[in-house]
């Protein structure tokens, strides 16, 4: 099962955290689960760096966190997105976007 | 900073983690036995997935606050412990340390006050003293490096060479502000004293040209900033106020700006006179304008592209000239023919001068500088006496190191750790000399607190 699947690439973990909380706001939980349904079970992702990623963008003020009642009923710590993450995820998804169209372009120079 | 915090504060974000990774779990757990899996199987699964929940734990730990520093905090925790353990250990060798840093701290800053310390004006790096070597012929008082106030007004006319000349005297007045008259230190000034320093003022106006062109006729004082603040409370009603000085009713017309002292850190002056108001600031002194009375230091501005070698050189020409001249004046003395010839072989001679000029500084400099050194070496004997202590107490720690290496500590962790040890108690010893000063700087503060109630 693990070889169908990538790990997912340095750095981008960051990234992807942004992209989900800027939907809604969510508990760790439910981050992990999101990921996995969106990327099909395509992209790996080791739910043990998944909290440290969490208290490393909350330590730079992109998320706010907040201690909230869960849909099981429980208390759980949700995650949202704050102006600054916000602008953090336009800067990195303009980056993002920059590296693959260039990496794009390299590959369909090798074709041609 | 916000690490550092976060060290404070890290039993609250340890209790909200591990509150976050139950859930967490927790969660996971419901829905993989949702898929059918029994609990433990579950259970093993999901902490597999996140990885082990220690290590999880302590890579979170690691974005708090880096390793590096919580093992120093940590460091410095079992440092703290093990010296309140053998506190005979750590009261000597704080003790010696704190000696040996006080001592060396308390003669450091007075040899920066006294010998290194530069003015507080504008480019002080380009001031000189401006003296004369040799006999003058004249009569005198006052300390060192002294001259007339005619040849300062001369050496004002050297502009190839000088940006501004000022000559000051200290002297001590008796002054009354509105009530009994106490002796207070003076200092007289050429007119462009003020605007030749770059020193401005805090309150009113310094003294300028004008204050000091005819003796006798601008009976006005400026201020020290020190002496406004402490004697008159800081009245800002003081200017155009009447003084007295030598009984003389004199205008204070200005307080300087804070930080200035005059240009002799030995004498701080409460006020500067105008030199034309010398006659009634000195009782009995009219020899203003005499040009055989050396009684005042002079300094100078070297202009910026002028070397003080070559200012040196290029003045004795005039200077030669204007001792000729001297000699053909009325009213200069009948001396002997060997010192006529002394008079006349007499040269002027420039020195660095940003410190400002000092008879203080001229006594003290090389008695200070010996008792630095004496306290320097004192500074190592007590960090020889120190590093002894260290040296019994590592041998007595034997057994704990070696334990420590065999539970699989390694040899840098463990210097680390004894780094932290020598670095607390030095710490510690400057705490301790550094809190006895602090609370000798303030001296009156206290009880006039206490009388305002």
């Amino acid at each position: 099962m693990p070889s169908a699947r990538f790990p997912i690439p340095q750095g981008t973990l960051d990234m992807l955290i942004l992209q989900i909380l800027s939907l809604e706001p969510a508990h760790g939980y439910g981050i992990a689960q999101r990921l996995e349904q969106i990327s099909q079970s395509v992209v790996q992702v080791n739910q043990g760096s998944l909290y440290p990623a969490l208290h490393r963008l909350e330590q730079k003020k992109w998320l706010h966190a907040e201690w909230k009642q869960s849909e099981t009923g429980r208390e759980a710590k949700f995650y949202s997105l704050t102006s600054s993450g916000r602008k953090q995820l336009g800067i990195e998804k303009d980056s993002w976007a920059r590296l693959s169209g260039a990496v794009r372009l390299i590959f369909d120079e090798g074709n041609r | 900073m916000k690490q550092l915090l976060n060290w404070f504060r890290r039993g609250q974000l340890e209790s909200g983690l591990d509150r976050e990774l139950q859930y967490h779990i927790d969660r996971r757990v419901s829905d993989l036995m949702l898929c059918g899996l029994p609990e433990w199987e579950a259970r093993r699964q999901a902490t597999l997935e996140l990885g082990g929940l220690p290590q999880v734990r302590e890579e979170v730990r690691d974005v708090w606050l880096s390793r590096w520093l919580r093992d120093f905090a940590y460091d410095l925790r079992f440092s703290a412990r093990s010296f309140l353990r053998s506190r005979s250990f750590t009261a000597t060798a704080v003790l010696s340390l704190a000696l040996g840093i006080g001592a060396t701290t308390a003669i450091y800053s007075l040899v920066n006050q006294v010998l290194l310390q530069a003015l507080p004006v504008r480019q002080p790096e380009r001031l000189v003293l401006i003296d004369w070597k040799g006999d003058q012929a004249a009569n005198g008082f006052g300390s060192w490096n002294l001259m007339s106030y005619p040849i300062c007004r001369d050496l004002q006319l050297q502009d190839r060479f000088f940006e501004g000349v000022l000559c000051r005297a200290a002297t001590t007045v008796n002054l009354s502000i509105g009530g009994e008259p106490k002796p207070a230190a003076a200092e007289i000034v050429s007119g462009n004293y003020f605007s030749m320093l770059g020193v401005g003022p805090a309150l009113g106006r310094v003294l300028g040209n004008d204050d000091d062109r005819t003796p006798g006729a601008s009976p006005v004082v400026v201020l020290a900033y020190d002496f406004w603040r402490t004697q008159l409370a800081g009245a800002p009603d003081v200017l155009g106020s009447k003084v007295l000085v030598n009984q003389h009713p004199m205008t204070v017309v200005g307080v300087t700006a804070p930080a200035f002292r005059g240009i002799d850190v030995g004498e701080v002056p409460s006020l500067w006179i105008p030199a034309a108001m010398s006659a009634q600031a000195i009782p009995g002194f009219n020899d203003l304008l005499d040009r055989r009375t050396r009684w005042m230091q002079v300094l100078g501005r070297l202009r910026p592209d002028v070397s003080l070698a070559q200012a040196q050189v290029g003045l004795q020409p005039w200077f030669k000239a204007m001792l000729d001249e001297d000699t053909r004046r009325a009213g200069f003395p009948r001396i002997t023919v060997e010192r006529r010839q002394r008079f006349l072989a007499s040269r002027i001679e420039l020195t660095p001068a940003p410190q400002g000029h000092s008879s203080l500084r001229r006594r003290l400099s090389q008695p200070l500088w010996v008792l630095f050194a004496i306290t320097a070496v004192l500074l190592g004997l007590a960090c020889l006496n120190v590093a002894g202590l260290f040296l019994a107490r590592g041998s007595a720690r034997d057994r704990e190191i070696s334990t420590r290496l065999a539970l699989g500590a390694s040899r840098g962790r463990i210097g680390r750790q004894l780094l932290a040890d020598s670095l607390l108690l030095a710490l510690a010893g400057g705490a301790r000399c550094g809190a006895r000063p602090a609370r000798l700087a303030q001296p009156h503060r206290v009880p006039a607190s206490r009388c305002g109630r």
